[in-house]
């Protein structure tokens, strides 16, 4: 084994990746000890964790300003939904259709990126594909029920178990959520991982060592919004109603915020920022008119104060903490 | 012995202007092959142009007998030609572990499926992958600094990972530009040593962009002399050294 550099022999990335899997497993415990509110803010950031996840990849890793997130998250609920309601497509079936939707609308996103539209020119034409697709959600009544929202029907059920209070949901909630991190973490810390954030830090250089930037890019791009489009399908499933209104202007700023305030580049920060994001507004609903307000201050500290996202603070623990590109 | 690698009249234009202009040569195995010439006089565009970043306007560039102009570099990188860059080539935030381990990139035989999935092969082709990055690095004795983000690290130390990320995909031609810049003078030598040697007993084909003179002369086989776009002379650094037009354009000024 190579040298390492950690002071705390005890605490390595080994114990680490214990400490890991101990996290879903210590999370069973919250459905016997929270009331249906609080279990019902515990799904939202199981919901947001694939969010933040997923936008992540894009934003952290890949380097590139598409805020086309939004637009996965609802096209991810409305599939699901329409799927539901008007197929009678079993849940699980419907989760799988938004992960592929969202995959697709994830690869047109990457076109724009691939076709030389960088920076400031990416992020507004990925939020114009946003409000685009909201206006598709407002004028399409006959399918998605225009501003009164898509609501879907009563007995869901995931492979035989009825999605009829946050109990069932949380456990499957929990479930997609750890596959799905488990899935990414192993893609990120495999060449894949390395191609996308080698060709954030330097394009040229990375196809210079024979790797096709294209194809990583393409691939960042459709897991990113597969991974949002499961979001959205547990979205729809949380909410019961798919609004146009969830998939706004605000809805970008609270997914780059989660981001932020996280840890780009990060999936430990991308939980993080779920949680921390999805909570303290929550908290703070108690002050009506003051709640944008607090998350506004939020947002400006973390960045202010910790730039690289709630997650550098672990890493003045102990640097196992920092994520890398290989597995040991 | 045939050519690696064989420029035949290559130009290039940036709007009308003559960046390169009818250059012809022919590289081979286990020859160090340096170009110099004054600034400007297109040294880096002929780099760009073998490499496919810079689109020749005329000629054809073979390498193996193959053409490769009119590809994406990294389609030119993927049939063996791989280069570094004058400044800044390196991934500051990624580790030097993780930069050689992109470097491997294409010796790392493992799929999206397998790697999502975590079946064992993938996994094992990763681990390879490691070991031999890892291997590299202790070569060159930058075993310690591994597990750092290259942008701590000193700026000699950076070039070694940049030249091992390099090395680390066992390219039959290999294009340094400017490869000692930078470097304090008993790391420049080492590193002339570093290539004299792939080149000696590995039968890599080097290219070096280099301003020290010194170096070479002493370092290399063959040297090609730029000046406005030209090629104005070829040939062993003894020949070079003597060449009237050599002496007018560019060593006569140093």
């Amino acid at each position: 084994m190579a040298a390492n550099n950690n002071e705390n022999k005890f605490f390595t990335s080994h114990t680490l990746k214990w400490c890991y899997y101990c996290v879903p497993v210590f999370a069973l415990v919250i459905p016997f000890v929270a009331n249906e509110y609080l279990l019902w803010v515990v799904n939202a950031i199981l919901v947001y964790t694939l969010v933040t996840l997923g936008f992540n990849i894009v934003i952290g890793n890949l380097g590139q300003l598409a805020f086309a997130n939004t637009a996965f998250f609802g096209i991810g609920a409305y599939t699901s939904a329409i799927l539901m309601v008007y197929a009678n497509v079993p849940y699980v079936l419907s989760i799988l259709v938004s992960a592929l939707v969202g995959g697709i609308a994830g690869f047109l996103a990457s076109v724009t990126a691939l076709r030389g539209i960088r920076l400031y020119y990416l992020a507004i034409i990925t939020l114009a594909f946003g409000e685009l697709m909201r206006w598709v959600y407002l004028h399409g009544d006959d399918v998605t029920k225009g501003s009164d929202g898509l609501r879907i029907p009563d007995d869901i059920f995931f492979l035989g178990i009825p999605l009829d209070s946050e109990v069932p949901k949380f456990f499957v909630f929990l479930l997609l959520v750890v596959v799905l991190v488990k899935a990414t973490s192993n893609l990120m810390r495999s060449k894949i991982g390395r191609a996308i954030v080698s060709i954030r830090e330097n394009e040229a250089t990375t196809a210079s060592l024979g790797i096709n930037t294209a194809r990583y890019i393409i691939l960042a791009f459709v897991w990113s919004g597969s991974v949002v489009g499961v979001a959205g399908a547990m979205f729809a499933v949380l909410t019961e109603r798919v609004l146009p209104e969830a998939f706004g202007l605000t809805e970008v700023i609270i997914h780059f915020g989660m981001v932020l305030v996280g840890g780009t580049g990060s999936i430990v920060g991308s939980v993080i920022g779920a949680i921390a994001l999805t909570t303290l507004p929550e908290y703070f609903r108690q002050f009506p008119g003051m709640d944008e307000l607090f998350f506004g201050i939020i947002i400006v500290c973390v960045l202010l104060f910790l730039p690289k996202g709630l997650v550098s603070l672990l890493w003045r623990i102990s640097p196992v903490f920092k994520e890398r590109y290989y597995r040991e | 012995m045939n050519p690696l690698l064989k420029l035949q009249s290559v130009s290039v234009n940036f709007a009308g202007l003559k960046a390169l202009a009818n250059i012809s040569f022919e590289s081979y195995e286990g020859e160090v092959r340096a170009v110099i010439g004054p600034n400007g006089a297109g040294k880096t565009t002929l780099f760009n142009a073998i490499s496919g970043y810079v689109p020749s306007t005329d000629g054809a560039i073979f390498f193996k007998g193959e053409p490769i102009h009119g590809l994406a570099p990294h389609e030119i990188s993927v049939k063996g030609v791989r280069r570094t860059f004058q400044t800044g080539g390196l991934f500051l935030e990624m580790t030097a572990l993780e930069n050689v381990l992109a470097g491997l990139h294409v010796h790392i035989k493992n799929g999206f499926f397998g790697i999502v999935l975590g079946l064992r092969e993938a996994r094992e082709a990763e681990r390879e992958g490691l070991a031999r990055a890892r291997k590299l690095l202790d070569l060159m004795d930058l075993g310690d600094a591994a597990e750092q983000p290259v942008k701590d690290l000193s700026g000699g130390q950076q070039r070694m990972v940049e030249i091992v990320r390099t090395l680390a995909t066992e390219p039959p031609l290999l294009l340094l530009d400017e490869p000692v810049v930078g470097l304090a003078p008993p790391m420049r030598d080492r590193m002339m040593e570093i290539i004299r040697r792939l080149a000696g007993e590995e039968g890599i084909g080097i290219m070096l962009i280099e301003h020290v003179i010194d170096l070479v002369m002493s370092g290399s086989d063959t040297i090609v002399v730029l000046s406005s776009g030209e090629l104005i002379a070829e040939g062993t650094p003894k020949e070079v050294r003597q060449n009237r037009e050599v002496l007018e354009a560019y060593l006569g000024h140093a």
